[in-house]
Formats: C-alpha cells, structure tokens, sequence
C-alpha cells in the first residue's frame, strides 16, 4: 500500500479510516503433514535438524515478508536481541528447500508432498481446506498479525461507489462471509461468532511492533533487492560461500 | 517490428539505472549464479535432445511400427501444452508422490527434465525433413562397397543430417534459456541453487525493481544471440561443402 501511496495512486490518510483501512486480518502459522509426525509447534521446532521447511521468496512474494517479519519478531519476544533473531532466520532458510514464487504456489508445493510444515497464512490453510484438501496447522505461540487493507485508487472515476463498497466490505454481515472464508473479522460483532475458528493468541504481533516498525522499515532493511537483509542470508545459504 | 521495437524498449529500460545501475544489477551474485544455471542446464538440454531428437526421427522416418502415426503426433505435444501444465505433469511424474518412484522435484535435474521435455519437438521436426530427402541410394552404395554401418552413418549420413541437428539444436536452446512456466513448478526456486534467470528476473520485477530485471534481461538477450549466430556459422559450415560438388 505504501507504496501506491508514494506512486500518488493512493490517498495517504487511506489508514485513518475505520479499523485503520484493514478489510480482515488473519495470522501466520505453520501447514503440517497429518497427524504431525515431527511434532512441529513453534519456531524452535522449525530448525531441529532433518526438518524442511517450504516458504516462499521474499522478492516475489508478500506472503513470504510476512512469514520472514513474524520468524524474526517471535525470536525478538523471546528475548532475543536484533543480531540473534537475524541468526535465526538465516538458521531458518538453511532448511528451506524450496521458494515458490509466491504463497499460493508454496501451498502447491507442500501439497504436492514436499517439505515437512509451510510458513503460510491462516486463510491460505483454511481455504486448501475447504477446498478439499487434507490439510492441518498449527497457530504457534508467537506470530504475527496480517492485515489486508482496502483503499480507493485516487484516480477512479468511480469514488463514490468505490467508497460504498469499502464500507459494505467492513459491515457485520460482510465480515460474517469473511469469517467463513478463513479470513479473521476486523469487525468486532462479526469476529465474536468465530473465537471457536480463530483462537486467539495473547501479545498478537503486528506490523508496527516496535521490533518492526512498520512496513516502511522493514522493506528497507529486510527486502531491498540490493541492500536488504534478505539478500545477504540468501547468499549465505546458498551461495558461492555457502558450502551448500 | 514485432520483434525490435519491444527488444528496443527492453534496452532503453535497463539503461534507466545508469551505467552503474545496470552492472550493479547484473553483476550481483544471485543474478549471475541464475545466468550461469540457465545457459549451463539449457545447453546440456539441447545437446541431449539432439541425440535423443535425432535418434526418435530417425526411427520415426526409417522404421515402421503400430502406432505410429500416434507416436508421430505426440511428439507435437510439449508444443500444444501450456507449460504451466507442463510443469504439473512434471510434477506429478518426477515429484514427491512419484508413481515411478522418481523424485527429482526441486532439483537441477528437475530443471533438465523439465527443458527435455518442452524442447524434444525442435530437434525431431527439424531433422525429420532432412532424413526424408536423404537419398538411399547413397547409403545402399556404401555398404554394397563394404562400409560397416557405422561408417555408413558417419560418412554419410551424418553429414547430410548435420544442418538438420543444428538448426534444432538452436531452436532448443533458445527455448530452453527462456523457458519459465514449467520451471516455476518444479524447480523450487532455491536462489543460487535451482533459481533460473527467467524466474530472478521475474522476482526481480516483483519487488519493485524492474530496470535491474531489465538489465539482467538484455544479458540474457545478447547471450543466447551470440550462441545463435555461433551455431548458424556452423550450420553454414556444415553445408558448405555441399556447394562444391
């Protein structure tokens, strides 16, 4: 969304709306094979040694940023400082086999038999469910909260109705059909019919937690296709110097 | 016009970062680790399928079997198939769930799987018409002169078929350096290890960098021209000898 604000397509108070211009939220959490048999629970479990983990590429995907942001600020809330929690994280894509282009086609490839837990969002799992697909995940301890915002291209020439439809998209009945898609309601009428779908997790991380501090931070220091953090650990996991 | 004017704006678009702009995006080492994937398994893809191509017209032209005609259609195909669903076959054939046996997903022979299968058309139909022509006769006289058929394949024909094979073989390199659709299934696209430049470049273009995917592009570009224009001076070698008789 920033950055269709700073392209001018997007008016920037786009967030002073109500429930701060999010639609639904819905959080990271970790697609397993049936019944588990690695017993993965939380971000520990993820670099035990033997475990493969499926996640997408950071420079492709926005599903795979918000698995990266989420695995560096549990290990931050653990009590981990800034220069551990990148560890991890490198320690993290040292089991990554395989990054998809993007989050769906992660799902495909876990799906498809690769891996042994997929870092996806909560609605992705949901959705392969109801599609038909024998699918289970586990919502670990600590994760991060994903909000999918909604804004009006400044350039439409259909504001009004554009408008109208934001409000329709956040009112209860709305958010109710959310709510059976997977995706968790911002609208708290709505989200009390699902605490049973949508357990709750105390101390949710967002995105502008202090150990982030907002998506304008964090692109800058995790995703720059030049200077970010991200290159760096995909070079050492599998580049020249790697040994890999 | 169809092909300059869009190569031309490619051009001008990766220049946009400047001189520096463009060998920073191109000499990265991800970047070059996916240029040095895609030329290296392209190239053994296409030399592979000129030896299975060649022998599969060869049994198509000079042999006769049930079926056939069939045999002869399917090898048309990879052509007919969207490579994405190219890539699912793949994918169900050589994956984790293998009816086989055979899990090669996520690997580089998965990418030479994939390039095999998506390239075999090019060389059969290139050396097909050329086997066609051939005159038996030629053949027929060596060997009543003695010649063992090795030798009769070596002096003979493989000369005349020559041109056929290398024309097929360009054809299957330059679709293999730009193939994606069947790779972004199963290659995994772990950088540095099965991340194709097709795929960098289209990661690139993602997260908002597309001068760089530019740069990377026009590489690739001059690349594989150079190897074109290699291997039709070979061709024009190949055939030279044919004028002086």
């Amino acid at each position: 969304m920033n950055a269709l604000v700073a392209a001018g397509l997007v008016d920037p108070t786009w967030d002073r709306q109500s429930y701060d211009g999010i639609a639904a939220d819905t959080v990271v959490v970790f697609a397993v094979r049936d019944g588990n048999p690695k017993h993965i629970k939380s971000w520990a479990d993820l670099v035990k040694p033997g475990v493969h983990v499926v996640t997408p590429n950071p420079f492709s995907s926005g599903s795979a940023r918000w698995n990266i942001l989420a695995a560096y600020a549990a290990q931050r809330h653990l009590g981990k400082t800034d220069a551990q929690a990148i560890a991890y994280v490198k320690q993290l894509f040292q089991h990554v086999v395989s990054q998809d282009t993007s989050g769906s086609n992660a799902t495909n490839t876990f799906l498809s038999g690769k891996g042994d837990v997929l870092i996806t969002y909560e609605s992705e799992a949901i959705n392969a469910r109801l599609k038909g697909q024998n699918i289970q995940y586990v919502i670990p301890r600590q994760t991060i909260q994903i909000q999918l915002p909604i804004a009006v291209i400044k350039s439409s020439g259909n504001r009004d109705v554009a408008n109208q439809f934001i409000r329709f998209v956040k009112s209860e009945p709305e958010q109710e059909v959310f709510g059976q898609y997977g995706f968790r309601p911002v609208n708290p009428v709505a989200a009390r019919k699902f605490t049973k779908e949508f357990p709750a997790r105390p101390g949710l991380i967002t995105i502008d937690d202090t150990t982030i501090g907002g998506w304008r931070a964090a692109d800058r220091k995790w995703f720059d296709p030049s200077t970010g953090l991200m290159v760096g650990i995909e070079r050492a996991v599998g580049g020249p110097t790697s040994g890999a | 016009m169809v092909v300059a004017l869009p190569i031309a704006a490619l051009v001008w678009s990766s220049t946009k970062g400047g001189g520096s702009g463009f060998w920073a995006a191109v000499s990265s080492p991800e970047a070059v680790a996916a240029l040095k994937l895609t030329l290296a398994v392209a190239a053994l893809a296409a030399l592979t399928n000129a030896l299975l191509g060649t022998i599969t017209a060869w049994v198509l032209i000079r042999d006769d079997f049930r079926g056939k005609p069939i045999v002869n259609a399917a090898i048309d195909l990879p052509f007919a198939l969207p490579t994405i669903v190219a890539g699912l076959l793949l994918l169900t054939f050589y994956g984790p769930r293998s009816p086989v046996g055979v899990d090669a997903a996520y690997t580089r022979t998965a990418i030479w799987l994939a390039l095999l299968f998506v390239t075999l058309p090019f060389v059969v139909r290139t050396v097909q018409p050329v086997l066609i022509e051939l005159d038996v006769e030629m053949e027929e006289a060596a060997r009543s002169l003695g010649a063992r058929p090795l030798v009769v394949f070596r002096r003979i024909v493989l000369p005349n078929i020559l041109p056929g094979i290398l024309s097929g073989l360009t054809l299957a390199f330059a679709r293999a350096v730009g193939e994606i659709g069947s790779l972004v299934l199963v290659s995994g696209n772990l950088p540095y290890r099965t991340e194709v430049a097709s795929v960098f470049i289209f990661n690139q273009l993602q997260s908002g960098n597309p001068h760089g995917a530019a740069a990377v592009a026009v590489v690739l570009l001059a690349i594989s021209f150079a190897v074109l224009l290699g291997v039709g001076g070979l061709r024009r070698r190949a055939t030279r000898h044919d004028c002086g008789r």
